[in-house]
């Protein structure tokens, strides 16, 4: 009698556990910060969303080498004035730069400066000639550049690096954006000189820090793809 | 006796594999097996310096085809001499695999890639191409020529390889009502995804750079 209980409390325990490892993951489980997975079902024909003009665009060179030139020529007229997204109003005449936003990537351009004076960096805030390193877990950047130069330093690890924070990381503590992050130095990375026309391909979550020429800037194309982790903007 | 124990048995295996299915913490281990960051349980973000945590990202999404650990960096100069050994292969009659000119070429991961054409002067054929699956954006490298692009492909059809039909890749004759853009080094084109276009190269070719970015509708490589 002894044994029968035994093998039917034995019996119970395989079942139980063939029970457990069998359980299919539920949909819309709990994930470890208590946030419910978004149930989303397949869609055959993914919309591009933000909605663009779903049309050809253009840009030709001799644009983009006439909004480097107003860009640098404002910035030594405004030496300390912060360059992140780009520069200030340029004057009237200079070519305007119509970038693209889609759901699967984004095309803009940008412009970097080099600081006489050391000033408070874009992002985290340290004293520093130049902006902040970036590193983007989630976006593959692909650079052409358009005037001026400097260096790039890619590769490697960032230094005092912190997430990024949706308002700018100087004395802030609004939300963190995942897979954002950002500081300075790079340490251990390759440096390119760099120069117009070159192409630069940075993978996900490689850091990449531009180090612009004194006086002339750095303008470059911007071209970010979704690697599909951002269910976001990939505008950063 | 032995017949009514076995057939115990076997009821208590089943009520215990329910039970088990029902109320196991199984699920739960599941769905945090993917998050990278966690130490003893713990969700523990790199280098955190805030009151606020960061959410995680969901965790592992495949990269595949593998997304290069390292950054590459091609040179204007470089990039004008592969121009440059096309175009003088073109006026020799020699066939060189545009891809061949450019190190790291071609270069494709699962989200995007990127491929060199050259387009000789008066190429015949059905040069009007439609891809339903990707967006494209073209850096020109060299030589000089115009895009068509938008408007309607005329003459379409299905792209077929070694017989079989190439489902969204579509190819016709020429476009009909589109934009037209002259192109010389260094402008920049981008056609969205189910956009028809057509590149013609002026004497001495047209060489450009395709970045196709995947709209998530092909499941395979971004090659053609």
């Amino acid at each position: 009698m002894t044994r029968m209980a035994a093998a039917l409390l034995l019996s119970a325990l395989v079942g139980y556990l063939a029970g457990s490892v069998g359980r299919p993951q539920a949909r819309g489980q709990a994930d470890p910060l208590g946030t419910p997975a978004p149930n989303i079902p397949p869609v055959a024909n993914p919309p591009l969303f933000p909605d663009e003009p779903n049309k050809p665009m253009h840009w030709s060179a001799d644009d983009l080498r006439k909004i480097h030139a107003a860009r640098a020529a404002f910035q030594r007229a405004n030496p300390d004035r912060p360059t992140q997204g780009g520069g200030g109003a340029l004057p009237p005449g200079t070519p305007t730069f119509q970038g693209q936003r889609f759901r699967t990537h984004n095309i803009g351009t940008n412009f970097r400066a080099y600081y006489e004076q050391e000033r408070p960096a874009n992002l985290t805030g340290v004293m520093s000639h130049y902006d902040d390193v970036e590193q983007h877990e989630g976006v593959s950047d692909f650079y052409v550049i358009t005037g001026g130069g400097g260096r790039m330093i890619v590769d490697g690890t960032i230094e005092n690096r912190e997430y990024r924070r949706a308002s700018g990381n100087t004395g802030s503590t609004s939300l963190l954006l995942p897979g954002e992050f950002d500081g300075q130095p790079i340490k251990d990375g390759r440096t390119y000189t760099v120069k117009p026309g070159d192409w630069l391909a940075i993978p996900p979550n490689d850091p990449h820090w531009q180090l612009p020429t004194p006086n002339e800037g750095m303008s470059y194309l911007l071209l970010k793809v979704n690697v599909g982790l951002y269910p976001g903007s990939i505008a950063r | 006796m032995k017949h009514l124990a076995n057939l115990a048995m076997v009821a208590v295996v089943a009520s215990g594999y329910a039970a088990g299915h029902a109320i196991s913490p199984a699920g739960i281990i599941a769905a945090q097996r993917g998050d990278p960051n966690v130490v003893n349980g713990q969700h523990q973000p790199p280098d955190f310096k805030s009151v606020i945590p960061a959410p995680q990202l969901r965790q592992p999404v495949p990269m595949w085809p593998n997304q290069p650990k390292d950054a590459t960096h091609w040179s204007i100069d470089d990039i004008r001499a592969a121009h440059e050994a096309l175009s003088a292969a073109d006026k020799s009659g020699k066939k060189v695999e545009p891809n061949s000119t450019l190190h790291h070429f071609p270069y494709w991961t699962r989200t995007h890639s990127l491929f060199i054409y050259h387009t000789p002067h008066n190429q015949a054929g059905e040069t009007a191409h439609q891809h339903v699956g990707y967006s494209q954006f073209i850096v020109v490298m060299g030589g000089t020529g115009s895009v068509v692009a938008g408007g309607q492909l005329q003459k379409p059809s299905v792209l077929v390889e070694a017989g079989r039909p190439i489902p969204g890749e579509l190819r016709g004759s020429s476009i009909a009502g589109g934009e037209t853009f002259s192109l010389k080094e260094g402008d920049w084109v981008s056609i969205p995804p189910n956009t028809p276009a057509q590149l013609k190269a002026d004497a001495g070719g047209l060489t450009y750079m395709v970045m196709k970015v995947n709209a998530l509708l092909y499941p395979w490589d971004l090659i053609r």
